[in-house]
Order: structure tokens, then sequence, then C-alpha cells
């Protein structure tokens, strides 16, 4: 039964509205695409996939003018959409065809841990769309089609901080694919077990604000700085291992679901007008 | 299957929704809840799903709670709110896509519901053109399909006709004969009379009468 729920569920991810999530990234490898006509270069396809969520360094923040250092917006438009798309889709299947489907379900964690496994292949269909934009500029912009090689763009992206002696591929898939889908898979289902317990809107202003105070505190244990790849190029430079890096998304993804089964449980499921 | 609930209490942001029932409820039996619209038939009715909790009292499932790990009584079926489907679908493939959740009936079982209540298995509508009426049959075949023990219906006759009305209300009577435990939430005192064996009266979350056909 909890195969047919996931499947059910997974065939949801496919809505029209998650399509969106492919045009913010096309507008985010755009630039990408600016920097490549600055450096008067190609960039390859992985130029454009570092880009997304290259994120930047921490800046000092100016009391004087608060707002002189704005977080990067490319960045934040991602990590951004991908929560703001994602917000809805549990709590309005509490009603109508759901609820059906959560009553033949028997058991609410069921259609909780269903909603889970949703949310985080969900992420994974926003990462093939951005893998997918990238491959269009690419395409568009003549540039390497490979996932191996890299120029000057993503130097200049990761404000010339790559080093080719110390840097590898490897790192950089890491550091600009990877930790960027388990922190947005976590705080995306950190997201959905804060709906259960508050308005969807606060919970999107929580994660948001999470996100904005990662971009000024440089630390890996606020979660945000997991989802900038210049940030974990730098903690992986620095020697923390990936493993150490990894903990962190996947304690906030086991806080998430366990708190949110245990209040799924106790919860009332109400009309919306109720 | 037998329910009893035990000086029920339903109190949400301080405000009481039920107010210390308690019913016996036997299966072979329809139920019906009567009151205007807002005093706690639909609460109740939700209750007995197992969708929310009491806050005081206790709800007994063939003399027991539900055991750990279930919130809903396991054969049930339940019509509550407006029946909403999935519009871009026909009405068959949303009986399908419910169907395959519990896997217990067959597309020839479906077929024969959807012409119980009156619907064609072969139309090509997607439910997004179905009217109001053939949308609130299709929420009765919903319910109705996997044969559940335990029936929950939220004011079935809504628009429907007359003709639909007779329909529906046959269609009930063949599911108690079958041995469902049914409960008919209406505003409509004729069509209760017509179906339930016990009809209670409600009003602000209490049951105030109980009239016995």
């Amino acid at each position: 039964m909890s195969y047919r729920l996931i499947k059910r569920d997974l065939k949801r991810i496919l809505k029209v509205k998650n399509l969106w999530m492919f045009v913010f990234f096309l507008i985010s490898s755009a630039l990408c695409y600016g920097n490549a006509a600055i450096l008067q270069i190609s960039p390859s396809w992985l130029d454009y996939i570092l880009a997304v969520f290259a994120g930047r360094y921490p800046v000092e923040v100016n009391i004087s003018q608060p707002f002189s250092d704005l977080p990067p917006l490319h960045w934040l438009v991602s990590v951004e959409g991908i929560l703001f798309l994602s917000l809805d889709y549990p709590l309005e299947d509490l009603s109508g065809e759901g609820m059906q489907i959560l009553l033949r379900a028997g058991s609410k964690r069921k259609w909780y841990l269903s909603k889970c496994v949703w949310n985080v292949c969900n992420c994974l269909v926003y990462f093939l769309f951005m893998l997918f934009s990238g491959l269009i500029w690419t395409l568009f912009s003549k540039g390497i089609l490979s996932l191996k090689d890299y120029t000057d763009v993503s130097n200049m992206v990761y404000e010339w901080s790559i080093d080719p002696d110390i840097v590898t591929i490897q790192m950089l898939w890491i550091s600009g694919i990877l930790m960027p889908f388990l922190t947005v898979a976590a705080l995306n289902l950190f997201q959905m077990s804060l709906c259960l317990y508050t308005k969807p809107v606060f919970a999107f202003m929580v994660t948001t604000a999470a996100l904005i105070i990662s971009d000024y505190y440089e630390s890996p244990y606020f979660i945000g700085n997991l989802g900038m790849g210049i940030r974990v190029l730098a903690y992986l430079e620095s020697g923390y291992s990936v493993i150490q890096l990894m903990i962190i998304p996947l304690v906030w993804v086991c806080v998430s679901v366990v708190a949110g089964s245990i209040r799924c449980r106790r919860m009332d499921i109400l009309s919306r007008e109720d | 299957m037998d329910i009893r609930l035990n000086h029920v209490t339903k109190v949400i942001r301080d405000v009481i929704i039920l107010d210390n029932i308690s019913l016996h409820l036997a299966s072979g039996h329809i139920y019906g809840l009567q009151g205007p619209n807002g005093h706690g038939k639909t609460m109740l009715l939700r209750l007995i799903a197992g969708l929310i909790k009491p806050t005081e009292g206790m709800i007994l499932y063939n003399g027991k709670p539900l055991p750990k790990g279930q919130d809903f009584p396991k054969s049930l079926g339940v019509m509550i709110e407006t029946p909403a489907f999935w519009e871009n679908y026909t009405g068959k493939k949303n009986l399908e896509l419910l169907a395959e959740i519990r896997g217990s009936v067959t597309e020839k079982e479906i077929d024969e519901m959807l012409i119980k209540v009156g619907l064609d298995p072969k139309d090509k509508r997607t439910v997004r053109r179905y009217s109001l009426g053939m949308k609130q049959r299709l929420g009765i075949a919903a319910a109705l399909m996997e044969s559940p023990e335990l029936i929950l219906l939220d004011e079935p006759t809504n628009a429907l006709d007359e003709n639909g009305i007779a329909d529906i209300c046959q269609l009930i009577k063949e599911e108690k004969t079958r041995g469902s435990l049914i409960v008919v939430a209406s505003h409509d005192a004729d069509v209760l009379k017509d179906l339930a064996d016990i009809t209670y009266i409600m009003k602000e979350g209490r049951i105030l009468d109980e009239v016995e056909k």
C-alpha cells in the first residue's frame, strides 16, 4: 500500500506549476551567460550548473547601509523558488480526493512518509530542470557540452577561488550539485513539517529567514551555507570531509521527518473552512 | 461492526463543537444525523471516521480503540464535504486511482458501481465537465465501491433531482441489507425519514433527541 501511495504522489510531481522552476533556473543561468560575455568565452555545461547555486562569500554587514550587500538574488530565487513551489501540495492534499487517499491509507504516518518521499523526489526533478536549463544555455551559447570541463567563467563565479591543483571535478560536483541538493531537500522537508504546526506562509518565512541568516553568518552549521557551492568548496579545501558536511542536512532531514510524523498523528483533519 | 461513542466532546480553538455525545451504532442499520448547518453533524462524521480526535471521551470500534499505527477504521467509505476529484480525469479513472490504494476492487466492479449511481463507465468526459449532480453521484460511488463495513455520508442527496434522490436512497438501503453500518448526515428531514432507522436530532453540538422509524 505504501508503494501505491508513493506512486500516486510521484505522479503529482509533474504538475504544470512545477515548470516555473525551469523558468527560474533559465533566469538564474543567465548570470553565467553574462559573465561569459564579459570574458568573451563560451561557458561549458558544467559552468552553467555551478553558477546556479554558487552563492557568494559572506560579507560584513554595514550597519549604516544595511541593504548595500543583499544576498545573491539568483541563488535565493533558485532555493526559494523550490521551497515556494513545494509549499502547498501536502496540506492541499488533506481535503477532497486527498482525504479519500488518506482514509484508504489507513494511517496518517504512512501518508506523511509518502509526502516526504514526494518532497525529495520533487527536489530531484527540480535539479534535473537545472541540468536541462544549463544544457539549453550551453547549446544556445555554443559552449562545451561537458560536465567534466569548466572554464574561467566558473572561476569568476567562484570569485577566482578554484585552484586547479587542489580542486578536483568531484569537489566541484559535490559543492555545486550534491550539497545544494541535500540542503534544499532538507529545508523542504523542514518546511513541510513546520506547515503541520503553523500556517504555510509562516513556515515559508522561517525557511527564508534561515537562508538569509546563513548568507551573513558563515558556518557549516547554518544550513544555508551548505546550499552555496562557493562556501562548500571552501569547507572542502579547508579539510572538512564530505561526510562531515552531509551530516548537517541529514540531521535536519531526520528531525523534520520525526517531528512531522509525531505532529501528523495528533493532527485533526479539518476542512479549510474549519 | 459496532461503534460506541462514550461521552465524546470536541473542542476546537476554545469552541465546543461536540458536547458530551454518547451513541451506540451497530451494523445493518442506517443512522441519521439531522440538524441545521454548523451544529456538529459533519464534525461527528469526521470523529467517527477518525479524521479528528475527541478532546474528551472515547470511541470504540468493535469494543476497542483503533490499534496503534491505525488512524482510521479499516473498512471505511466516506463522503464528507463537497466531493472533489482529479478534474482532468474521467469519473472512472478517478475511481480507479482511488481503488489502486487498497487494491481490492476490480475494473468490472468499478463499472458496476458507476452504473448503480447513474453514471456511464464509458463516458469520456473529464470530471471538470461534470454537473454538480454527477460529481455528487461520483462521490457516492467512491464511498461505496469497496463495499465497506462502515459508510459515512454527508448530505448525500445534495444537488440531486427527485429521481436521483430516489436512486441514491435505494442504493444506500441495499448497502444496509448487505450488513453495512451507515451514518447519513442531512438537513433534509424527508430523506432521513425514508432512510434512517434511528435519526438523531443535533443542535449546538449536542444530541437533543432521537427518533426511531
